[in-house]
């Protein structure tokens, strides 16, 4: 009389899993000053703005997200990572009988080898999502972000043409309208 | 009346077809039914060959463009008229060596569809061993001459030049592995010829294709598709008979562009965009180096022309990338797929900087009449609208 094996296998599975999303972008820089001054006007307008001067970058880490401003050539990284260590485990039971079919090792070495590969496609899983999390929450930040910069490039540019409007003579009278964004400059040569 | 055996008959029946004479199903037989390489050609089959190249290639670069009425540079001469009188008819040879003959031979002797097989110039070893009975055969095979663009008023569209015969291997051995202009122009039509199909895609992946850059010029989504990196070298297509090519094309050149750049809206898959735009920005980014290092700006006159037919008032972004699949894609993936997408269009930038450049060069200054044509090409084209609406379908597909 045939006796039947009832085989149970577990299996645990501990992954550090990653994700990573970033965007590149040009800032609307225009020539009004040789690049390097330029470069310093944007700079302390991104340090009022909680930026750090690192060379020829500034950088800002905001909750988990990175900015970086590369100062001379106008572009913007934004950057988020993060990582989350993942445990997931499973049982699976099978059967095996001592008569025929697989033996008792071979069926517990197909159950075993089945339960990994499951275990392994979870935390592939967990990774999209842990993708799919970062990439929305950059996402999310990008439009704000947008219009910070924005705004920081054209009060770099409105204190360049004060700069470059000094230099072609004396400044009688300066006239900002915050609704429009438009500049007037009054220079008696 | 000249008589050939069937397997130059073949081999003649593949060069009408890529003279475009007939249509690629009509000899995609012949192509995949090969018959055994030859011990030799018979003179009249080399004389039918050379006829069907020197006139063949005159009548399709005559209906290309090379009859238009254009102006393109001569030293510091802007010549206006079409391209026999902009040059001298016996400047417009292109030159046809060896490696054409071996090609169409290839060609004929070779199952295309047999993917351990490319094609690659002679090298005089393997004519050695290839063409050792070529030499002991007492018919001669001559050389391959020129063939040249004629003056169309006298109804001579071409002369042939050929060589007298010449019994001795040497007929067929190439000094080295450089082609002629007419080997790559050669080379191009086959492409051209099978554009679309597992074949040129395998073809793209030798050397000969690879380094030809007419074959970059009109087909680099063949070299996108078959993920291969085009590596042309453009400087030797700014001056002689290469740069006629590239004269007589420019109206071939812009609908190929163009055609490019629509079928972007059918792109789904973001690895195949990203190729797309690479190969493109490549290819782009090697000629207009090589026009600015030689002073023939006026070659890049078609990419104007295909900016002002691709973009309007109308145009937008979904043009590029109305398929793209970016469904759980990273940001960085996307951004990545629509900076390619955008690739060819982003090039406006730099024909906008030739513009602003050559506004500024004076009459006494270098390359007076070089800025003097790309002014006169800008305006005519209304280039400035065209790559504004350029530059505001790239700021859409920006993030």
């Amino acid at each position: 009389m045939s006796r039947a094996y009832r085989i149970r296998v577990s299996e645990t599975l501990r992954e550090v899993v990653r994700a990573e999303d970033h965007v590149r972008s040009q800032l609307e820089m225009l020539d009004i000053l040789p690049s390097d001054q330029m470069a310093d006007l944007l700079s302390a307008e991104l340090v009022k703005r909680g930026f750090e001067r690192v060379g020829d970058t500034a950088v800002r880490v905001d909750d988990g997200t990175k900015v970086v401003v590369d100062l001379k050539e106008s572009t913007v990284t934004v950057s988020r990572e993060t990582s989350k260590e993942v445990k997931v485990s499973e049982q699976r039971t099978g059967t095996a009988w001592d008569d025929m079919g697989p033996s008792e090792k071979e069926t517990k070495e197909r159950l075993q080898k089945e339960l990994v590969s499951d275990l392994k496609e979870d935390v592939q899983e967990r990774q999209r999502e842990l993708q799919q999390e970062v990439t929305d929450q950059l996402e999310s930040q990008l439009s704000d972000l947008r219009l910070e910069l924005d705004q920081a490039v054209n009060r770099a540019t409105a204190e360049a043409l004060k700069q470059k409007a000094a230099q072609i003579g004396q400044i009688k009278e300066v006239t900002e309208d915050p609704e429009s964004g438009s500049m007037t400059i009054v220079v008696e040569v | 009346m000249r008589t050939v055996n069937r397997f130059e008959s073949n081999l003649l029946r593949i060069l009408h077809c890529l003279m475009g004479q007939s249509k690629r199903n009509q000899v995609m037989g012949l192509l995949e039914r090969p018959l055994r390489w030859p011990v030799g050609l018979s003179r009249g089959a080399i004389e039918l060959v050379e006829d069907s190249l020197a006139k063949g290639t005159v009548r399709m670069l005559t209906r290309s463009g090379a009859w238009q009425r254009e102006r393109h540079l001569r030293g510091d001469e802007v010549r206006e008229g079409p391209l026999w009188k902009r040059s001298k008819p016996e400047d417009l040879g292109l030159k046809f060596s060896p490696a054409s003959l071996d090609f169409l031979v290839w060609l004929t002797a070779t199952d295309i569809s047999d993917r351990t097989k490319i094609w690659s110039p002679i090298a005089p070893r393997e004519i050695d061993d290839r063409g050792k009975d070529l030499a002991s055969r007492e018919k001669p095979n001559s050389r391959i001459g020129d063939s040249r663009i004629g003056d169309s008023s006298t109804g001579d569209s071409s002369t042939s030049d050929s060589s007298t015969s010449d019994s001795s291997d040497q007929a067929l051995t190439s000094d080295d592995q450089t082609l002629e202009s007419g080997d790559e122009f050669l080379c191009y039509l086959a492409a051209r010829m099978m554009r679309g199909t597992s074949v040129a895609h395998h073809w793209m992946q030798g050397e000969a294709m690879m380094r030809n850059p007419l074959i970059a010029l009109m087909l680099p989504d063949q070299f996108a598709v078959a993920r291969v990196s085009p590596e042309p070298d453009f400087d030797p297509w700014m001056a002689g008979p290469r740069s006629f090519l590239l004269e007589a094309m420019q109206e071939d050149l812009s609908r190929a562009w163009v055609g490019i750049e629509k079928q972007k809206a059918e792109i789904t898959r973001i690895s195949d965009m990203v190729r797309l735009g690479n190969v493109q920005e490549k290819v782009l980014s090697a000629l207009m180096d090589s026009a600015e290092r030689h002073g023939r700006r006026d070659l890049c006159r078609f990419l104007v022309e295909a900016l002002g037919a691709l973009v309007s008032p109308d145009s937008n972004r979904k043009e590029w990338i109305g398929a793209l699949d970016t469904t759980g894609k990273r940001i960085s993936q996307r951004t990545m797929a629509y900076e390619n997408a955008s690739a060819f269009l982003r090039f406006g930038a730099r024909l906008r900087n030739w513009q602003q450049a050559s506004s500024s060069i004076g009459f006494f200054d270098e390359g007076y009449a070089e800025s003097q044509l790309w002014k006169s090409i800008w305006e005519e084209s209304e280039a400035e609208v065209a790559v504004a609406e350029a530059d505001r379908v790239v700021s859409s597909l920006q993030y």
